[in-house]
């Protein structure tokens, strides 16, 4: 088989790897992020329209005017700080995937189906991890630019008919577009700064027989407090605390972005995660 | 042009690390690879010891890394143990 | 490493190169348990082999180690690979059907057919769906809103269309009725199996399987009780239905296996080695009625047998 065949029969394998956790997983991976950007802008609106007519006018009035003029770079790193709410709800959805990724098909015994196909133990679990880092990010990212075009329109829709100049609904538009930009690199960055805990769920999800992500929490905590009270010294809680800053898991340029990818920080958090992933794909041949 | 006797060394070369090999292979089945349990508390403490002494080795401080952020003059820390690296 | 190369010369001239599956000394435990206690195997190709046990013998047990599914000790070769380290590769040429119901619940039945058109080389969409056509399944729906019935077919209609060497089924048609029993093996002999292939089925259900067989292992307890060809099942057992004043006769020829029926006692014979396949067994007609067991008899006597 020459190597072009080659190359296309694995690019076809794994579309298929990643097309299986999308479509296994619809619920948590599409309509989840669909539902939380909904809800948040119906609250968003909802809270808006609280307030009495004239003082709506006078805020929409003052959006405008502050952003007529302004170079969008430079203003979107306020909205994507803004924006970092989303990064919880990408961790979030991300963890709960990964928790059930290895747990769910052992449990309802499709184990079995999924292990008579070619596909190796190491695939199985990379097209998870890819999943999780890559391809959960990038639909909530999706999602979320549709639905903030959505509400942009609504708003500049909204604002015409009360009255309201729309003289900085370009620059608005611009900066929120860079902004999504933004929390798209800065979810990459924060699910690779992540990778540790990638692996710390994903090792749980092949072991445990139950609740494997209630089983992660309270074993990274019952290590953390055996280690102070038996050995007396503080690793893990400082290891932990070392990585917990939000000001890491945000990202307001390319610069930025290429200085965390490739500090030692990041890649020591990878090694780590690669120990405890392959610890999972060892797992796997116990699955039974 | 290979000579038979280094053939033959070669040969006795590749027996001894395939031997040594299957050798490992057999104490790993045993010992990490023996059950799942083994396994997953051996990879826990193996990265439990890599973070442990990892810490001591760069003097790891518990406050995030600072990373340069020309938008804000935000003090996180004020006294920062680590540094960008 | 000298004798690593001697044991492995002197086990290729005991396997015949044709084997499908070579096993020797096949173990698994479960903690104290011994699942696979010592077992021998040696399929040839284009064989339809059944492995027959009771509950807990082992028959699950050995069919995963066969494809990589659980770890053993012990020699094993399945088409050629080791499935403790080359699972992947196995599954090229192999497939597993591990009962029913293993088929991903919240997949749609259309997305389980692009998921294996994607991952499987050997994968013929169209074939697989010339299958389904003929059944009820509506591929727009997920796995879970289909019945047992429906569930086999669709698994079925994949494997069908995978052009493998190997097939292993373990227990396929458990909690099936007698409709879905009887299409799923005709479908296997009909559709699938074309001489080449090899296929191993574990079942409880004898009956159903013993006309498809060429091959048959027992297995107990971990270990392997009898196995032999089917032919050879026909030539090496007689059963007699013997009437009540020839009871202390029978009795004299050593039977492996008696039970009490309406009419009178039924008598297990195994012949000897020099006996089989010779026509003369009127010491037997003399006894009563002369008939070829089933596998369920010899089966049952055989594991009595083995029990002491």
């Amino acid at each position: 088989m020459d190597s072009l065949a080659i190359g296309t029969r694995s690019i076809r394998r794994w579309r298929g790897l990643l097309l299986r956790e999308i479509r296994e997983n619809r619920s948590l991976l599409l309509y989840a992020p669909c539902l939380l950007v909904l809800v948040a802008i119906l609250l968003g609106m909802r809270l808006f329209t609280l307030l009495p007519l004239e003082r709506q006018k006078a805020g929409l009035e003052l959006l405008f005017n502050r952003f007529e003029g302004l170079n969008a770079p430079d203003v979107a790193p306020l909205l994507t700080s803004a924006g970092a709410l989303n990064l919880l709800f990408i961790i979030g959805i991300a963890t709960s995937y990964l928790a059930s990724s290895l747990y769910a098909d052992r449990k309802e015994r499709s184990y079995f189906f999924w292990q008579s196909m070619p596909i190796s133990d190491r695939s199985t679990i990379l097209s998870k991890v890819v999943t999780a880092v890559v391809m959960i990010p990038g639909i909530y990212l999706g999602v979320l630019t549709a639905g903030s075009l959505m509400l942009i329109i609504g708003v500049a829709g909204y604002s015409f008919s009360l009255g309201v100049e729309l003289n900085g609904l370009q620059e608005l538009f611009a900066a929120i577009l860079v902004a999504l930009g933004f929390i798209g690199l800065s979810a990459l960055v924060a699910m690779l700064w992540l990778l540790p805990g990638v692996g710390w769920v994903v090792l749980f999800s092949a072991y445990a027989s139950r609740v494997p992500l209630l089983w992660a929490i309270g074993v990274l905590v019952a290590l953390s407090l055996l280690e102070e009270i038996v050995l007396g010294s503080n690793a893990i809680d400082t290891w932990i605390a070392s990585r917990s800053s939000p000001w890491q898991y945000l990202v307001f340029s390319f610069e930025d972005m290429a200085a965390r990818l490739f500090s030692y920080d990041m890649l020591f958090g990878a090694a780590l995660g690669a120990m405890l992933i392959t610890g999972a794909t060892l797992m796997r041949r116990f699955a039974d | 042009m290979k000579s038979e006797h280094d053939t033959g060394e070669d040969m006795e070369r590749i027996e001894r690390e395939t031997s040594q090999s299957i050798k490992l292979q057999r104490v790993l089945r045993r010992t990490l690879l023996r059950n799942k349990h083994s396994l997953f508390f051996a990879t826990i403490a193996l990265v439990l010891c890599v973070i442990a002494v990892e810490g001591k080795l760069t003097d790891r401080q518990g406050r995030g890394a600072q990373f340069e952020n020309p938008f804000f003059d935000l003090e996180i820390a004020p006294d920062i143990g680590s540094s960008l690296r | 490493m000298e004798n690593t190369r001697q044991e492995s010369a002197m086990l290729d001239a005991i396997w015949r190169p044709e084997s499908a599956i070579k096993a020797r000394n096949l173990r698994k435990s479960y903690g104290s348990f011994r699942a696979l206690d010592g077992i021998d195997l040696d399929i040839p190709r284009g064989a339809i082999c059944g492995l027959i046990g009771p509950n807990g013998a082992g028959k699950t047990t050995a069919l995963k180690s066969l494809v990589g599914l659980c770890d053993s000790d012990g020699e094993l070769s399945v088409i050629g690979h080791d499935p403790r380290v080359a699972r992947a590769s196995l599954m090229k040429d192999a497939c597993f059907i591990a009962d029913v119901g293993v088929l991903p619940k919240s997949l749609r039945c259309i997305d389980l057919l692009a998921y294996v058109d994607d991952v499987h080389s050997k994968f013929n969409r169209a074939k697989a769906l010339r299958f389904l056509a003929t059944t009820d399944i509506d591929l727009k729906k997920r796995v879970k809103t289909l019945s047992k019935g429906m569930v086999t077919q669709l698994h079925l209609a994949l494997v069908m269309a995978i052009d493998v060497e190997l097939l292993i089924l373990d227990e396929p048609t458990l909690g099936l009725d007698i409709i879905y029993r009887q299409e799923f093996y005709d479908c296997l002999l009909t559709q699938f199996y074309d001489g080449s292939q090899t296929i191993v089925i574990s079942t409880h259900q004898v009956e159903e399987i013993e006309s498809l067989l060429s091959h048959l292992i027992f297995i107990s307890h971990g270990k392997i009780v009898f196995s032999t060809e089917m032919e050879a099942l026909q030539q090496r057992f007689v059963e007699v239905t013997v009437d009540a004043e020839n009871y202390a006769a029978a009795d004299a020829l050593n039977p492996i296996y008696t039970r009490a029926t309406l009419g009178g006692k039924e008598y297990l014979f195994e012949l000897e080695a020099g006996e089989r396949g010779l026509g003369d067994r009127s010491r037997f007609e003399r006894l009563g009625r002369v008939s070829t067991p089933s596998v369920a008899d010899v089966f049952v006597a055989k594991l009595g047998a083995s029990h002491g």
